[in-house]
């Protein structure tokens, strides 16, 4: 008897040990992710958020940011959450406000001692809205940020053009690379808004006017002011049901523009806007830099002058500095063989002399460009002078190692 | 011949003595007593966890291996966080059956295996402070009443007589296949009888003392003849 009481225990003990101790549940699930799409092709959009403000709380979320979504906290202790949101146009900048009121069953649950209660969201719903299209992925709101439950979609934005900017180089590849131009602002001859104020960008997004057959943008740049007026149809069409009739443009041409060079890539809008006007910049191939160095070992280190102006006969004005320079970038003279360079370093002024032999060439059909090759360095008194490279090349090279005396 | 006759008969004598046992089919499904007990553990956590009170009693009754098992009990929960006040109260049963695997142990120790089909009755009541860094705080109650459950059981255990008519044993549960009835509130917590609604399945272990009450004496084997 003794044996099987004592077993019993053993056994009992074992059981108590092995009694399942529950865990805490994580959180409420009261997170609706939003994703912004674009209803042409489905793809991800990328909206200018100003606000987003919920019924009920005095929070305000998500200010002034660029997103391609965001989370929505439901009120878990009320059948419906009413959200507002605050955007603004990409282009424009105005603002403008849609609303969403969210339906959901709220259950309250019990958890343990330690956690309290939570509350499960379930059968989530938007019962109004006035964006273009809206769709309910899931009825189940998420306990945590990461996911979508509801797609928001836009209708396609059918009047902007897209303008690209591109740099030749001395080569044979026609596009060039993509070239990121200082735009001060860009004007359209319609409204007054100014466009991409401030802005560094290597292609720009402009609306044409819906209400007139041409537009004329005028763009300022670090490097001087531009225009182009641009002339195309607009056609109403029906796209997408749910949107409507909207305008359609086409048959895009360039009336008037006064950059170097520009192409039409493509003479019809779509959203996303593709390339339809491209301006090209010729390679530079008459760029020397020059790299001050301390000594006239391999891996010198290299010096800083405090050089106050170069200027030089083909120099339209001098290149003027306020702060020492370890290398300069100067134009050689592609009208002669030699090139002279007055540095005013401290006060004291120290020619520069350099020769070269110079030829022809076209690139890209329109680019007549001087070939600088064979440069050499004649004037011994401005310091110990080391040619790196001979022959001018674009993107720069240093052509010149000068140890300053 | 002769010698082949006396072989004969040498082996029917000797056949003759083989023992034939008596037949023992006869009656062995009429019951042959009844056992009643209670969850020994129930009674125990009672006592020393201030949130759980309950109280179960067991029952059996054998045929021949097999075994009608009911289970009637009771539970309340009450747990107080610093969120608020729940508390939990009702009823349930089991009905099931069990199948012996020591048929040839003397004392009718019974090692077994059995199903179990449970039902419950509950009522909850939570009353929480919600405290929401969006929404602020807010105070809330809620409440279930009546709430059915059902569920089922895959189970297993011993039980042993310790000493003339007082028995031991004890029995683990594999409960799944919780459904209970609309509640559109609140979500139930906690199953009297089942345990937490969290989880798809559950595991539950009973400690039980029984008494076993014959009415009808266990038959023996019949003599060799």
């Amino acid at each position: 008897m003794l044996k099987k009481v004592a077993w019993f225990l053993i056994l009992l003990t074992t059981g108590v040990a092995c009694l399942d101790e529950p865990d805490c549940f994580s959180l409420n699930n009261n997170l609706v992710g939003i994703s912004f799409r674009k209803m042409y092709d489905g793809a991800q959009d990328t909206v200018a958020l100003v606000s987003v403000t919920i019924a009920g709380t005095d929070s305000v979320f998500y200010e002034y940011q660029l997103r391609n979504g965001l989370d929505v906290p439901l009120n878990y202790l009320a059948p419906q959450t009413d959200a507002t949101l605050q955007f603004a146009n990409l282009i424009t900048g105005e603002t403008f406000t849609r609303t969403l009121q969210f339906t959901y069953d709220a259950k309250a649950q019990f958890v343990s001692e330690d956690c309290g209660e939570r509350f499960v969201l379930s059968n989530l719903d938007v019962a109004q809205h006035d964006f273009d299209s809206l769709r309910v992925l899931s009825g189940t709101p998420a306990r945590l940020s990461g996911g979508s439950q509801v797609y928001v979609y836009r209708c396609p934005i059918t009047n902007l053009v897209k303008f690209n900017f591109r740099q030749w180089y001395a080569d044979t590849v026609s596009n060039g690379k993509a070239l990121d131009v200082n735009i001060s602002g860009i004007n359209a001859d319609y409204t007054p808004f100014l466009f991409n104020e401030m802005d560094t960008a290597s292609s720009v997004k402009l609306p044409l006017n819906p209400a007139a057959n041409t537009t004329r943008f005028d763009l300022s740049f670090d490097t001087g002011d531009k225009f182009i007026t641009l002339g195309y149809s607009v056609t109403p069409a029906t796209i997408l049901t749910v949107c409507g009739e909207q305008n359609v443009y086409s048959d895009l041409e360039v009336i008037d523009h006064d950059f170097e060079i520009m192409k039409v890539n493509r003479d019809s809008l779509r959203d996303p806007a593709i390339t339809n006007v491209s301006f090209y910049r010729c390679p530079e191939t008459h760029l020397m830099k020059v790299q001050f160095k301390r000594t006239t070992a391999t891996n010198a280190a290299n010096d800083t002058l405090n050089i106050t102006s170069i200027n030089a006969a083909h120099f339209g004005a001098p290149l003027t500095f306020t702060t020492p320079q370890t290398a300069v970038t100067l134009p050689l003279d592609t009208l002669n063989d030699t090139s002279s360079f007055d540095f005013t370093i401290e006060g004291v002024t120290t020619t520069l002399t350099v020769t070269y032999t110079r030829a022809s060439r076209t690139f890209h059909e329109v680019c007549n460009q001087t070939i600088i090759t064979g440069l050499a360095a004649t004037t011994p008194a401005f310091g110990t002078i080391t040619v790196t490279n001979e022959d001018i090349k674009f993107p720069i090279v240093t052509n010149l190692h000068i140890v300053k005396n | 011949m002769a010698l082949a006759s006396a072989v004969v008969a040498q082996q029917d004598s000797v056949s003759s003595k083989k023992p034939v046992r008596a037949d023992t089919v006869t009656g062995k499904f009429i019951p042959t007593g009844i056992r009643i007990g209670t969850d020994a553990l129930a009674l125990g956590i009672s006592q020393f966890n201030k949130t759980f009170s309950g109280w179960e009693m067991n029952a059996d009754v054998d045929f021949y291996r097999y075994y009608l098992a009911v289970d009637v009990g009771a539970w309340q929960r009450t747990y107080a966080p610093d969120s608020g006040h729940y508390e939990n109260s009702g009823t349930y049963f089991r009905v099931g059956a069990d199948v012996n695997f020591l048929l040839k142990d003397p004392d009718r120790n019974v090692l077994f295996f059995g199903l179990r089909y449970g039902r419950s009755v509950f009522s909850e009541d939570l009353d929480v402070i919600v405290v929401d860094p969006v929404y602020g705080n807010a105070s809330r109650q809620y409440n279930n009443d009546n709430v059915h459950a059902r569920w089922f059981e895959l189970t297993g255990g011993l039980k042993v007589k310790v000493w003339n008519w007082l028995w031991m044993g004890y029995t683990g549960r594999f409960k799944f296949a919780l459904s209970t009835s609309d509640t559109p509130e609140m979500l139930p917590h906690d199953v009297p009888g089942y345990g937490r609604t969290d989880k798809e399945s559950y595991w539950g272990f009973n400690y039980q003392i029984f008494v076993r009450i014959p009415f009808k004496k266990l038959p023996e084997a019949a003599p060799l003849r």
